[in-house]
């Protein structure tokens, strides 16, 4: 997913679905790498909507040396995170069952957004999505891959519990 | 630290080599960031060993860290 995006140093990246928190380090890895000065640097904004896997990934994050440029943030991913928007690049790493509207809002105008869509407990297909600098969207099928669902307001409506 | 010691750096840069050699990755800058961030850190202790397999591994409540390749 990382090629698929086309990072630069400097981003400012929003990823739905944290996890671990790994994802989220590579990324930072390369949009403020270590042997760059920090004045170049841009931000990963990472969501997780499970408690206990924000605080795993926040955890994690610290340990790894990262949490100077990966910020974890608990609450609904499928709505984004408006706070801090728009962002240069957004990659979601949970399966939607279309690409949820405030995240395409949430998108600069030049941006680049990857996106698995499709149904529960099937392949998805991996979507790449550009928004031109007119605002216009355009997208790119990339493939199948197989993710977990994405749960929330725009997520899938599967029972779910967090804890 | 016994689950540690089944933990090899050489795996790790096998399969990066593996991913490079597939085309699965290919940008130097992406390269390098999963050289300097390995997933080994990231997982549960009883995941660890398991690591440099190109796979999804589970990370608790449900839910997987990505396979490398993703």
């Amino acid at each position: 997913m990382n090629e698929a995006l086309e990072l630069e140093v400097g981003h400012k990246v929003l990823e739905v679905g944290a996890g671990s928190g790994w994802h989220a380090s590579t990324i930072a890895e390369i949009v403020a790498p270590s042997d760059v000065s920090k004045d170049r640097w841009g931000h990963v904004f990472t969501l997780e909507i499970i408690p206990k896997l924000a605080e795993f990934a926040r955890r994690n994050v610290e340990q790894a040396g990262y949490s100077d440029r990966v910020t974890v943030i608990c609450c609904d991913g499928s709505e984004g995170y408006p706070k801090e928007a728009p962002y240069d690049r957004i990659l979601v790493t949970a399966a939607a069952p279309d690409i949820p509207a405030p995240l395409k809002e949430q998108l600069k105008p030049g941006g680049v957004m990857v996106i698995p869509v499709g149904d529960v407990g099937f392949y998805q297909t991996l979507i790449r999505l550009r928004k031109t600098e007119d605002n216009r969207i355009v997208e790119e099928d990339l493939g199948g891959v197989a993710f977990v669902p994405l749960v929330g307001k725009y997520g899938h409506r599967i029972k779910w519990r967090y804890y | 630290m016994g689950v540690v010691s089944f933990l090899s750096e050489g795996d790790w840069e096998r399969l990066i080599r593996s991913l490079i050699g597939q085309g699965i990755l290919k940008s130097p800058r992406v390269i390098r960031a999963m050289r300097l961030v390995p997933r080994s850190l990231f997982l549960p202790d009883d995941q660890r060993p398991y690591a440099a397999i190109d796979m999804p591994l589970p990370i608790g409540e449900g839910q997987t860290v990505s396979a490398p390749q993703g």
